[in-house]
């Protein structure tokens, strides 16, 4: 009877260490990272802590994107919705920032709801960190002869 | 670890434990206790030392296509390495009293705790620039910048050893002998931030108020026209707004970091000081200066500050 207590608690255990390794969810990709972060620019009315939730903290506007005041001068203002990707791919390491990805895309918005806006998404991964999301670095949207960056570069 | 020697605070948030790997942003400090040190590596291989009672923050200030970063030391030493990148702005250092501009430098910038500074240069060229005055410096020059004033005569720093832990308690006790000039020299620099920020709030007012306007107008139009007029009008005003509205945050997160690391220092050292004394005149004088400091900020800082900076 001892034994068969002994065996079944291993089992038990081994049973547990399985179910938790397959309940690690897989980091979302670059892409869905992106994606995710034009959902959350599309809400109504914006939440912002929601959308800085999609950027990496060395970001070097992170610290104000919780507010409302900062999207609403910015390529995302909810003034401008809805937004859209169209032809997004990721693509190689951005040589400024290590453990890089970039996802190239065009966004369209109100204005432009057909073409785009040519737009460079720059994600960080955390190589420490397997199951962390990539987190959005920087974003260029160039529109008409402005570019319009979404944080700053930092050392 | 049982003690929090090196804590990061960012924007809105408590502090936490500082960790291997942690990365920084604008807007965030690093604060070391007197038992810990944080070597912090940048993105173009530089570093920056934080030793032990030191305070140290990241602000960036500039435009969106030229921002430049201000590595912010409130109190205590910082050691920094620069290495020069063709192309990119180079980020300047500030103390309470002063900013230092660098080029591929190595340096190190000691704030004692009434706010004076004293820059030592190991490497490169830094020039430091305090109340309209500027002084440049060269490997194994230093010179010191007192609360208020401006930068003193450039000393040689290989002849002059420079202890920080004595220097720090000559500055205390100087502060303790006349404090009403040292929070005066604040307040200078307090009104000197908001003057920055009364300038640039109706540009970022008026850049709004455009922006706004050219919304409108927007909505009149159709088609290729409503694009153009997006593309070639309505952007540039808001990425004007955008620069006025990073550059106000900057000033006032500064005025912020000099009410809460510096006066608020001064204020703890009084009072301890006065303690069996509450009524002596030295006392109701430096409360008074103080006041007056707390006065310019609540009147003309907090009101550009947000809640979550606070």
């Amino acid at each position: 009877m001892k034994r068969i207590a002994v065996i079944a608690a291993v089992a038990v255990l081994t049973g547990a260490i399985i179910s938790c390794d397959g309940l690690l969810p897989d980091p979302a990709t670059p892409l869905e990272q992106v994606e995710g972060f034009i959902v959350a620019a599309n809400r109504a009315p914006q939440n912002p802590s929601e959308m800085k939730a999609y950027f990496d903290p060395s970001a070097a506007d992170y610290g104000s994107m919780q507010l409302s005041t900062y999207w609403e001068s910015r390529f995302f203002a909810q003034d401008d919705q809805p937004f859209g990707l169209i032809n997004a791919q990721a693509g190689s390491e951005d040589p400024e920032f290590a453990n890089s990805v970039t996802v190239t895309a065009y966004i369209t918005n109100s204005i432009n709801t057909t073409d785009g806006y040519p737009a460079t998404f720059v994600l960080v991964a955390d190589p420490d960190n397997l199951f962390a999301d990539p987190l959005i670095r920087k974003i260029t949207v160039t529109v008409d002869t402005t570019d319009e960056v979404i944080e700053k570069i930092v050392p | 670890m049982d003690y929090p020697e090196v804590e990061i605070k960012r924007p809105g948030g408590a502090a936490i434990l500082a960790d291997f790997g942690d990365k920084l942003s604008a807007g965030d400090s690093v604060i070391t206790t007197r038992f810990g040190e944080a070597e912090l590596e940048l993105a173009d291989g530089g570093t920056v030392s934080v030793a032990a009672d030191t305070i140290y923050q990241i602000q960036v200030i500039g435009s969106q296509s030229r921002p430049q970063t201000v590595m912010n030391v409130a109190l205590g030493s910082v050691r920094f390495r620069f290495n020069t990148i063709a192309g990119r702005t180079e980020p300047a250092v500030g103390t309470p009293t002063s900013v230092a501009g660098v080029r591929g430098t190595e340096f190190t910038a000691y704030v004692a705790a009434d706010g004076a500074t004293v820059f030592i240069v190991d490497e490169g060229l830094v020039e430091v620039s305090a109340e309209g005055a500027r002084v440049q410096l060269a490997a194994g020059q230093g010179v010191e910048v007192a609360p208020g004033e401006r930068p003193g005569a450039p000393f040689d720093a290989i002849e002059r050893a420079f202890d920080f832990r004595q220097y720090n308690e000559d500055r205390i006790q100087e502060f303790l002998r006349n404090p009403v000039r040292s929070v005066a020299g604040h307040t200078r620099r307090l009104e000197q931030f908001a003057e920055q920020i009364g300038i640039l709030t109706p540009l970022y007012e008026d850049a709004r108020s455009r922006l706004d306007a050219a919304r409108t107008k927007l909505e009149t139009l159709e088609g290729d026209a409503r694009q153009t007029f997006f593309e070639k009008e309505l952007v540039p005003i808001r990425a004007e707004a955008a620069d006025y509205y990073d550059n106000m945050r900057f000033y006032a997160l500064s005025g912020l970091s000099l009410r809460r690391y510096v006066l608020g220092r001064m204020y703890l050292l009084m009072s301890l000081e006065y303690l069996s004394a509450p009524g002596d005149s030295a006392y109701q004088e430096y409360l008074a200066a103080h006041e007056e400091a707390l006065s310019v900020y609540e009147r003309r800082i907090v009101p550009v500050l947000d809640p979550t900076d606070i």
